[in-house]
């Protein structure tokens, strides 16, 4: 006959407890931080150590591409800051880069759309392969051996710019000649500049990326740095 | 020992908590809660809905009728509860089975007190090859300073913005130097260039010179804080900091040739080990750009661990009291791909489960006994 006893008891503790909780946590806090960053990471933050945009003096636009403030600033922090020329092709017309994009351009013929953009990165951005079968991941070409990947790496198309610049470009349509016109599809361009990294990537169906091949390597031709 | 009991049962105090008006009432409060909280959520959004109804302990309606909050109805409920568990239950081995389940009812009380004040939620963000011992709050914000070392650690002093208005003074004699607050806006937009008559002169590391208060959005996370502060050093020296919540990068100062660091970020949260993200894989589904599946492939040491985990859809990583879930993920306009993980430090995790084990228990010994209750007098 003792568990009243023993449950007044609890529910005098439990009181206690509810008590004790409500008080006010201190503010300041101490802690040790460990930050590892990847080798490309590292390298962007040592080129870029305060990239911000700065249009019209506000210093960042409201409206961020990544809806986490935290992730825009881990993004922020890898862009790197470069100064790069070109000229846009005559059937296409460029808009203000956003984000980590230097720029976007899109083609005039509205009905077949195709998208290209420039973006800078310190660094690698973890290898060539590695971004190259990122990029295939994002045209759904993602059960391809081992072997026919590095052979799609190895046998890139080289140019070299107007300004000197060597560029490797990856025609990803070649490894689609089975698929129908109307599947994703991407020609890409990787340039390096220093330990910077320059992507050029045009994306569409793979009919539209096809007819734009040749003003894609108009723009990789005429890329160069205000130096040159 | 009965004498004792009964005078407690005759309680006035026990007497008026266990009345089934309070039962009522609360029971009563809690659906207009639940129904007003819901349809206030289109207006106000997840989070202050929640904060309003369900957080408070009261809030105002109309703005000025004060309303109880769902913590004081369930707190009060669970007080009821037990002074009913005192005062009118018969504890007798027949009723062993209602007890019981009365018992697991009271656990589950318990276990969403707990889950209410205790537990916390916050995130890791990693891109491939990038490691962290903190967690990122989900709203909450820090003043965060450090002095400026040659390897990967950073001994962080953090100051909750929460209480951060003119004049509060963040004393830091540990470094030497104290940061006494000038303007703080918990949402605000920054300018590179300032108006004219802005003429005092800002250290930030981004150019900025100016902010604005903006209203708050009831989106919390949308909310980017600035401050300004004033650095005063021991020797006179003082100087105006700016910070902004949209910086990537902190701002640096020298204090007595030490250089230090200065950030407004997300509150942190230490973890017991560091976690580093070797690989992030994402599956789409065919023909589309819509992650069917998406998994991260961890490395955790420290805290007596070291091993490899990967963390996907219904299958977190649990250590001690902490469940790392997979919980979104970011691809960047070059495809380099993030992982968002979901931190829940949770003391009394296991409460829920014994709560539901309790209950559980109390059912079937109740059943049992009818059973065998009804197969007696059938004999008979």
């Amino acid at each position: 006959m003792s568990i009243p006893i023993n449950i007044y008891r609890s529910f005098l503790l439990c009181l206690i407890l509810c008590a004790t909780s409500c008080g006010q946590n201190n503010p300041k806090h101490e802690y040790r931080e460990i930050v590892i960053e990847s080798p490309e990471r590292a390298a962007s933050a040592m080129q870029n150590p305060h990239q911000l945009s700065s249009a019209k003096g506000l210093a960042i636009p409201p409206s961020m591409n990544v809806k986490d403030v935290e992730t825009q600033k881990m993004l922020d922090a890898s862009v790197a800051d470069i100064s790069l020329v070109w000229k846009t092709p005559p059937t296409w017309s460029q808009s203000k880069g956003s984000g980590m994009r230097l720029v976007t351009f899109k083609n005039k013929n509205e009905s077949e759309p195709i998208e290209c953009s420039i973006v800078s990165l310190g660094g690698m951005a973890g290898g060539l392969e590695s971004n190259i079968v990122r990029w295939m991941r994002q045209i759904n070409l993602t059960d391809l051996p081992e072997d026919k990947v590095s052979q799609f790496v190895d046998d890139y198309e080289g140019l070299t710019s107007d300004g000197g610049l060597a560029i490797k470009i990856f025609d990803f349509t070649k490894l689609q000649a089975q698929e129908p016109d109307s599947v994703p599809s991407m020609i890409g361009a990787i340039v390096t500049i220093g330990d910077k990294s320059i992507f050029v990537k045009m994306t569409g169906t793979k009919s539209t990326v096809i007819k734009n091949y040749t003003s894609f390597k108009e723009l990789c031709q005429s890329l160069k740095t205000p130096n040159d | 020992m009965i004498k004792r009991n009964q005078s407690i049962k005759s309680n006035r105090l026990l007497q008026l908590g266990s009345s089934i008006k309070i039962t009522v009432t609360c029971l009563s409060l809690l659906f207009i809660l639940t129904l007003w909280g819901t349809i206030a959520q289109v207006q106000t959004g997840l989070y202050i809905a929640q904060e309003r109804f369900f957080h408070s302990w009261y809030f105002l309606a109309l703005g000025f009728i004060p309303f109880p909050g769902a913590k004081l109805v369930l707190s009060i409920l669970f007080v009821n509860l037990v002074c009913v568990a005192i005062t009118r239950f018969v504890y007798k081995l027949s009723h062993i089975g209602i007890l019981i389940i009365h018992f697991g009812l009271l656990i589950y009380f318990v276990s969403a007190y707990v889950t209410l004040n205790i537990v916390k939620e916050s995130q890791v963000t990693l891109m491939e090859g990038d490691g962290t011992n903190v967690s990122t709050a989900y709203h909450d914000w820090e003043i965060s300073v450090w002095a400026e070392r040659s390897d990967k650690k950073r001994d962080v002093i953090g100051y909750d913005t929460r209480n951060l208005k003119p004049g509060v003074i963040i004393a830091l004699n540990e470094l030497g130097f104290q940061l006494i607050t000038k303007s703080y806006f918990p949402n605000a937009t920054a300018y590179t260039s300032a108006p004219e008559n802005a003429k005092e002169i800002m250290l930030n590391a981004s150019g900025i010179k100016y902010l604005t208060k903006v209203n708050l959005n009831k989106e919390p996370e949308k909310n980017i804080p600035g401050s300004v502060f004033e650095l005063q050093t021991n020797d006179g020296q003082d100087i105006n900091i700016l910070v902004y919540g949209g910086e990537s990068k902190p701002t640096q100062f020298k204090v007595d040739d030490n250089k230090y660091n200065i950030i407004l970020r997300r509150k942190r949260f230490v973890l017991p080990f560091t976690i580093v993200l070797k690989d992030f894989e994402m599956e789409l589904h065919p023909g589309t750009n819509i992650a069917r599946s998406y998994k991260s492939k961890v490395e955790v040491e420290g805290g007596g661990l070291n091993r490899e985990a990967i963390i996907y859809m219904n299958h977190p990583l649990r250590y001690k009291d902490y469940t790392f879930y997979q919980a979104s993920y970011a691809v960047d306009q070059l495809g380099r791909e993030l992982s968002t993980l979901a931190v829940v430090k949770n003391t009394g995790q296991l409460l829920p489960y014994i709560a539901c084990f309790v209950t559980f228990a109390g059912l079937s010994t109740h059943f049992l006994l009818m059973a065998f209750k009804s197969k007696k007098k059938n004999k008979k």
